[in-house]
């Protein structure tokens, strides 16, 4: 069990190098360097700004300046943004996308789970259709257009909620739910199969047999099993409401991450582009790492196969 | 003296599809005494699961008892809503089923598994619970129980497995035991091991098998007593001295002709029955066997046959034993009707 | 015993009994449109994704104006007009961002009316005739109390001047939203509603015909998740065959590849690919993105079901009749496994209308002039809350595209694999 988890952490942090190389020679591809804008910079700013940014320096060296920077944390200064660090733009943004994020998480895990469950015991029945007709909307209906649609109408029409910013408690509500929309409906489906699929099986026959309570059959024996399919789903998401947060924290104009993100994308501020985007990659390769062990410790047969080697 | 302990009369399970309704099984009676191994035999979507599923009421949807009942130990079992009966299956009706890879839950220790079981129909604490289960693995042939029993299922074989399911079967003292194809996915060596261990249990637990299979072989070894399905209904029923020496029913003896013989020492041909199974959904008028049977007559087209007695355990549902039938060497004419 | 027929207890002959009715067999392909056909709602998906295919193709022919055509002074105009007849034979509407435009009696646009600015010397009688305080717009903006305020606006109409007495739209206690006063006469009921014929759907922000812009950014976005699943298929299906034919450490290797490359989320990698390669052609820059980054999960699909054929036995055959290995991968694995590559297909597409939008909305997509359904939604954000049918054309459009092919897909799942239905 140890060596797979160690296998597994030296797998992640070569991969997350790997991506940091990946993106910074794809940077310095560009022909022209980053700093060729619409506008043209002056000479003499423009060698102050190649001092700064050691673009003077044969391309391994800032190689490895740039590799040395990010094991300490230093991502260089934001080209766009002058006077600000990126990983201060980082630091600035992430407390607020991760408090929508992990909000969203917990709305999906409390709501999708226990509807998928219903839906798939009650089979066919109107609920049934109902939360299904739901779940398929909100998997087909772009998380954009959910936002929108929550902002023209509580916001817009009805007032309930603000239109834009965090100030207001309420101001949650929103991001949150257009956030999850799209996973939230991902995972009542697959529960809901997943479900399905558990209560066919053999071993839930043998429990009735056994003359296990109903409830108990349900609650123990399926659902244990029905999660794990789900549990696997969780790297997926994490990916989902990252990249869902780019458009969200945009409409809501929410002071997070992903809007940064988004306005560094616009103006071509390269070393943010860069380093935020290292930043989720390493975020996510951690996350599914953390699901990969989980999901050995829920499924015994997993465990077995690779821990006793 | 011979107790009755099951009663089962004219019981018809169907599945309501939305292709239309399925008649697995239509119109079942027999009845069985305390010590008896019965043996359900018959080829596949005969009715012979259904059957058997059907005494302790695990049709699930769109499956359901149509008509009949199940008397056992003075109650009728289909009359009872599934949480009264979620109380007597473990306990006093236990059922073991053919697939053992499948039928363990995979996420949870046997130990987990069985002490639920013995904790829901007993008093005993966790420790007893524990040590009864141990006790009942050891019983059932499983080697070092004290440490196996902390084992998942994956990592037992699959005969291992079918011993872990006798045993949890087993463990509360049911009166009743049902099999369904309890050996056939296991290799033949096996099976022998499973079937001796259910023999073995019988003597000293004295507690009644039903024995659900296709395998001829399976049923001369254990049972004491046959029934013999086709079609969803019952052709024949009687010891096992009756059935494989004085057959009296046109399917049972072709059932016997299609079995190789390797004592006769010349090279036989196998005869195997011509035709394949009636569909269920839409049932022969007459007796399903018809079709296929080389003694057909017009009532066979036309009406099912009922059960013509001819001893007091034999009885046989076929129109020539009826008394106005014409004489066919080996069945018995003018047995009466059993009523 | 109840009396039978002595007659019927004679033997009956084979012919006499009956036999089965055979049905006849369906070729895989017969048998799976024989069930999608069944299934109502990948029926009607599928329906819909013809319509929406013809709405992209004919459509514009069906328009008056084409996707780039301004018409400065229609800017903003909803798709239902509010007419108010102010005069005999002079109708006006009012726009969002109040513009007053002249139509006629049935709703058609004439021309707009300048505004005029109004300051206190100008107010006569003919003005409302209870006026008492009069403010021009840009005074209005100076003090905080909006609720006792009178807000009024002036349009010229030939020599005269038309009031809007607009008050109730702030000051929800007022019993009117619009009131309009042209040469003595007050009018503040609708006249008519009707739908606007030159702007079926609305005109955006330079006076373009949304309807058009959203006929031709079905043709982009279109466009763009056909091809970008076309290249994903090729790039997925022939790495996947690939990997999964010659199994052993080319398939290690290939698939640690794919590994890598899914350990990161793929919409990242799309925005690196659009941020930094820089193309000419937004169109094609698009439509590689997402097409060399969603092929490793065809690859891994197509991978699966390759290791799972190879095995069987008319591979064994093929090989021993001396079919090249190009062969045995073309025509005969491959086509086995289309089924699952199938559904991949369908399901790929709304990926791509989504990935496309999704790009487009955080200024990725494709360059103008072209426009694609993100990009409408895009500029639609800002005017959400007044001209909220801007966004809501080319939203509904993603959505009821996505919906369409999602239809479809779940119904192409159940007819070409029953193993793998919904339950």
């Amino acid at each position: 069990m140890g060596k797979y988890f160690l296998r597994r952490s030296a797998a992640a942090v070569l991969t997350i190098l790997l991506i940091a190389t990946i993106t910074f020679f794809m940077m310095h591809s560009i022909p022209g360097g980053p700093f060729t804008r619409e506008r043209p910079v002056p000479d003499s700013i423009m060698e102050r700004l190649n001092e700064k940014y050691h673009l003077d320096d044969p391309i391994f060296i800032q190689y490895l300046d740039y590799m040395k920077g990010l094991v300490t944390g230093d991502l260089g200064p934001s080209f766009s943004i002058i006077g600000k660090d990126v990983i201060e733009l980082i630091g600035g943004g992430f407390p607020t996308s991760a408090k929508i994020g992990l909000m969203a998480t917990i709305l999906i895990i409390i709501v999708g789970i226990p509807f998928g469950i219903i839906s798939a015991l009650k089979q066919n029945k109107p609920i049934d259709y109902i939360v299904m007709f739901m779940a398929t909307l909100g998997v087909t209906v772009p998380s954009f257009v959910i936002a929108t649609l929550i902002i023209y109408v509580f916001a817009g029409l009805l007032g309930w909620i603000p239109t834009f910013g965090l100030e207001n408690p309420l101001g949650y509500i929103g991001p949150v739910i257009a956030l999850s929309g799209y996973s939230l409906s991902f995972v009542t489906r697959l529960t809901r199969s997943s479900m399905l699929e558990v209560l066919r099986q053999d071993y839930i026959r043998t429990a009735r047999a056994n003359g296990i309570k109903e409830v108990v059959v349900m609650a123990k024996h399926a659902v244990r099993n029905a999660l794990i399919p789900v549990v696997t789903y969780v790297g997926p998401m994490v990916a989902a409401i990252l990249t869902g947060s780019f458009v969200i924290e945009r409409i809501f104009a929410l002071p997070g991450m992903g809007g940064y993100f988004v306005e560094s994308i616009t103006n071509r501020d390269y070393t943010t582009i860069m380093g935020i985007t290292v930043f989720y990659a390493a975020f996510y390769i951690i996350m599914i790492l953390l699901v990969d062990v989980a999901y050995a410790f829920i499924d015994p047969r997993i465990r077995f196969e690779k821990g006793a080697k | 003296m011979a107790k009755k302990i099951l009663e089962v009369n004219n019981l018809k399970t169907s599945f309501f599809t939305h292709l239309g309704e399925v008649q697995a099984v239509r119109g079942s009676t027999f009845s069985m005494n305390e010590g008896d191994i019965l043996g359900i035999v018959g080829e596949s979507g005969s009715g012979k699961s259904v059957t058997a599923m059907s005494i302790i009421n695990l049709i699930e949807d769109p499956g359901r008892i149509k008509e009949g009942s199940v008397i056992f130990d003075g109650r009728d079992l289909t009359k009872l809503t599934q949480s009264e009966l979620s109380e007597i299956r473990g306990s006093e009706i236990a059922m073991i089923f053919q697939d053992p890879m499948t039928s363990l839950n995979p996420v949870f220790t046997i130990k987990n598994l069985m002490i639920e079981v013995i904790q829901r129909h007993t008093d005993m604490t966790k420790k007893e619970a524990l040590a009864h289960a141990i006790y009942m693995l050891d019983l059932v042939g499983i080697p070092e129980p004290e440490t196996r029993i902390n084992s998942y299922p994956h990592q037992f074989s699959g005969g291992m497995r079918q011993r872990v399911m006798i045993a949890t079967a087993l463990s509360c003292d049911p009166k009743l035991l049902i099999a369904d194809e309890p050996t056939t996915a296991l290799d033949v060596t096996i099976q022998a091991q499973i079937l001796e261990l259910l023999l073995k249990l019988k003597d000293e637990t004295n507690t009644s098998i039903i024995i659900i299979t296709h395998d001829l072989g399976v049923i001369a070894e254990v049972c004491t007593d046959i029934i013999v399905m086709y079609g969803g209904m019952m052709m024949e029923k009687g010891t096992v001295d009756e059935i494989f020496y004085k057959p009296n029913h046109p399917y049972t003896n072709g059932l016997h002709n299609s079995v190789p013989h390797i004592v006769s020492g010349k090279r036989d041909r196998l005869i195997p029955i011509k035709g394949s199974p009636p569909d269920l959904m839409k049932p022969p008028a007459g007796c399903p066997f018809s079709p296929r049977c080389p003694h057909a007559m017009q009532i066979c087209l036309e009406e099912a046959a009922p059960m013509f007695r001819l001893s007091e355990t034999h009885t046989s549902a076929c129109w020539l034993l009826h008394e106005d039938a014409p004489e066919v060497k080996g069945y018995l004419k003018g047995g009466k009707k059993y009523d | 015993m109840s009396d039978i027929d002595k007659n019927k207890f004679k033997f009956v002959t084979e012919k006499e009994k009956e036999f089965e009715e055979f049905r006849p067999s369906l070729t895989y392909w017969q048998d799976a449109w024989r069930r999608l056909k069944k299934n109502k709602m990948s029926m009607v998906g599928l329906v819909g994704i013809v319509l929406i295919i013809l709405f992209a193709i004919l459509g514009p022919y069906f328009t008056s104006m084409s996707y780039s055509d301004q018409i400065n002074d229609f800017k903003n105009l909803s798709p239902i007009l509010q007419i108010y007849e102010v005069g005999p034979d002079t109708y006006v509407t009012l726009t969002a961002d109040y513009s007053l435009i002249r139509v006629d009696k049935k709703g058609r646009l004439i021309e707009r009316l300048k505004e005029f600015e109004l300051n206190e010397s100008v107010i006569t009688d003919e003005s409302r005739t209870d006026f008492t305080k009069v403010l021009s717009p840009t005074e209005q903006k100076k003090k905080n109390d909006e609720a006792k305020k009178t807000l009024v606006k002036a349009y010229t109409y030939g020599e005269d001047l038309i009031y809007l007495d607009y008050s109730g739209v702030v000051n929800k206690d007022l019993d009117y939203k619009y009131v309009f006063t042209y040469k003595g006469v007050v009018t503040n009921e609708k006249y008519k509603t009707v739908w606007n014929k030159k702007y079926p759907f609305g005109s955006d922000n330079l006076g373009r015909d949304v309807l058009t812009r959203v006929m031709y950014g079905a043709r982009i976005s279109l466009i763009v998740a056909f091809a970008a699943s076309l290249v994903n298929f090729v790039i997925g299906v022939t790495y996947g065959a690939i990997s999964g034919y010659e199994g052993g450490r080319v398939d290690n290797i290939m698939m640690r590849i794919v590994d890598i490359i899914n350990s990161v989320p793929l919409v990242l990698i799309i925005i690196l690919m659009m941020v930094l390669i820089r193309t000419q052609n937004g169109l094609w820059r698009i439509i590689m993105a997402i097409g060399l980054v969603y092929w490793v999960g065809m690859a891994r699909l197509v991978r699966g079901q390759i290791l799972a054929l190879k095995e069987q036995e008319f591979v064994l055959a093929a090989t021993a009749l001396g079919v090249s290995r190009k062969n045995i991968i073309a025509r005969h694995l491959v086509p086995n496994a289309m089924g699952p590559i199938i559904i991949s297909m369908t399901m790929m597409i709304p990926s791509a209308v989504f990935t496309e939008a999704f790009m487009s909305f955080i200024g990725l997509g494709v360059s103008a002039p072209m426009a694609s359904w993100g990009t409408l939604a895009n500029n639609a954000l800002s005017g959400i809350l007044s001209s909220p049918y801007q966004l809501f054309f080319p939203a509904a459009a993603i959505a009821i595209t996505m919906l369409a092919f999602n239809f479809l897909g779940d119904g192409l799942r159940d007819a070409l694999d029953p193993r793998l239905r919904k339950g």
